[in-house]
Parts: C-alpha cells; structure tokens; sequence
C-alpha cells in the first residue's frame, strides 16, 4: 500500500477507509466465521475488528506492513471473543453461507458438489481444532502470510510456528481421514 | 447422508489395510492444495455501508468519552483537593470550632435535598 494512502487512513480519511473495508472485508469475514462458526456473529465480530481498526490506526508505526497489523488486530479480536464467549448449546452450521469462489468456471455440477463437500470438511475440521492451531492454519493457509509476519501476528518464535502449523496438520489429517476423506482418491488408483 | 457417510467409512477401512502410505502422501497433497485454495466467504455492500456507518458512529461516541474522562477527572481532582485541604487545616489548627454544626447543618441540607428529589420522582410516576 503506497505511503500517501496510509497517511490518509491515520487521519481517518472516509473514503480510504471504505476502500480498506473493501479490500480486506471478505477475509477477514471468513477469518471470523472459523471462529464463530455462526454469520451473523461473524458479521458482528467483523465490524468490531474494523472499529478497532479505525480507532488505533493513528497509532501504526509502522514496524510491519499495514495488512499485516489489520491481522494481528482481526486475530487478536477473534481469540478474545472466543475467550469471552460462552459455550453454545444450539451452534448453528450454516454452511449454506459459505460460498465456494475457487471452482473453475468449466467445471461440471458434479465436480462443484463434490469440491464444496471437501471443503466442508475442512472447515469442519479446522473449527474443532484448539485456538492456537486454527490461529496458524488460518493465517499460514487460508491468508497466505509468511512464518515471519505470523510471528509478529501471534508473538511467538518463528520455530513454535513450525511446529505448531505440523502439529495442526496431522491432526487435521487424522481428523478427515476418519470422516472418510481420501477413500476416492484411492477408489481411483485401484481403477 | 447417514449412509453416505456409513458407505465410505467402510470403504476407507477396506482401504487403509491396503494402502496406507498411499493414502497418506495422497491425503497429504491434497490436504495442503485445499487448504490453500479454501473458498472466502462472499460479502455484500451491506456489510461494509454497516462497517462505515458504526465507524462514524464510534467516532463520534470516542469524542464524548474522551471530553467526559477529562470532565470527570476535573471534578475527581478538585474534590480530592478540596477535601485534602480541608483536612490539613483541621490539622494544623487544631481547631474543632463549628465542625458538629456544620456537619448537622449539612445532614439536614442533604435530608432536604433528598426528599425534594423523591418528590420530584413520585411526582413524575404519578403523571406518566
């Protein structure tokens, strides 16, 4: 992001504020929603993450990138929520909200089921890790940052990263593997 | 669903006695591709008019409570300073002269103060 608009969001310019909310809305809805795992709470978080955005922006300084620290923010706003939320004992699965964007346009009906079952799983799998997993796998995976920017995001040595996103790895693997996932992929080789 | 379910679990044990370390590095491939490829969620305009309108709106609420804290803060001193004041010049004169009274007068003043604002508040219930 080129200094003069960062400049213009300490000084809570409006209209470079929306153009942030634009840009980063959807990622950080989707960040929210793994914590959530409701949409309307997750809309909620989401405007919270934004308020405290807007608030601290003055005080960026800038020791990371911008997106970066809009991060740390969202991150640190979620795992608070989840620590002050209590248990829930109807938790809504609407997975009807989620909408798949990653499928190719020439890909068949079938194909687009089949992709949107998988990905169920997985988000089915990442919810029922532990905080300190999903908090890894939701930066380093579905956010794409860098080991160094997650250990500025979570506070953490770069190595408990590592050992942290292996260790969320297996158990999401031992966990679709026993929900039946990879029985296709198999079925296939034999064939 | 359920036997959907039921089917491929069986199918899945049927083939992990087979081929195990297949499974695996097949499971680990496309765990990581869909992990990185994993759909965000689609937000509306809604969401972000929401977001801007409570931004303004917290501006405005962080404006007062900043003018309020410094208000309070104000009041807070004064009083403490007043009180202290007080205090120390008790001690240094040594001098009990009116004190009972003025405490008496001011009992009464607050009695007064009080049950002029319960009438006040009777007088508000009766007419709503």
């Amino acid at each position: 992001m080129q200094e003069e608009n960062i400049r213009q969001l300490r000084q809570h310019n409006q209209k470079a504020f929306q153009e942030l909310v634009i840009e980063n809305q959807s990622r950080i809805l989707t960040m929210a929603y793994k914590f959530t795992n409701n949409y309307n709470d997750a809309e909620d978080l989401c405007q919270d993450i934004f308020i405290k955005i807007y608030q601290y922006l003055p005080d960026f300084k800038y020791q990371c990138k911008l997106s970066t620290w809009i991060y740390k923010i969202a991150m640190n706003t979620c795992l608070d929520w989840k620590r002050k939320s209590k248990r829930r004992f109807f938790d809504k699965l609407s997975f009807t909200d989620q909408k798949v964007k990653e499928v190719k346009d020439n890909a068949c009906v079938e194909d687009i089921v089949v992709y949107k079952e998988k990905q169920q799983m997985v988000h089915l799998a990442v919810k029922s890790l532990k905080d300190k997993y999903k908090a890894v796998i939701i930066l380093y995976h579905f956010n794409h940052l860098t080991y160094k920017e997650i250990s500025y995001i979570l506070d953490l040595p770069v190595k408990t990263i590592e050992t942290r996103l292996y260790r969320a790895r297996k158990q999401l693997k031992d966990k679709l593997i026993k929900e039946g996932y990879g029985g296709e992929a198999i079925e296939v080789q034999r064939v | 669903m359920k036997c959907k379910e039921f089917k491929m679990k069986i199918l899945n044990r049927k083939n992990r006695k087979t081929s195990d370390l297949k499974q695996t590095v097949n499971v680990d491939e496309e765990l990581q591709a869909l992990l990185n490829a994993h759909p965000l969620i689609e937000t509306s305009s809604n969401l972000s008019d929401r977001i801007m309108v409570s931004v303004q709106h917290s501006e405005r609420i962080i404006h007062h409570k900043t003018t309020n804290a410094f208000a309070m803060k104000l009041a807070n001193s004064l009083i403490c300073t007043g009180i202290l004041g007080l205090v120390v010049n008790m001690m240094t004169f040594k001098k009990n002269m009116f004190f009972t009274q003025g405490l008496q007068n001011g009992i009464i003043s607050f009695n007064q103060v009080i049950t002029e604002l319960l009438d006040k508040l009777s007088q508000y219930q009766i007419f709503n």
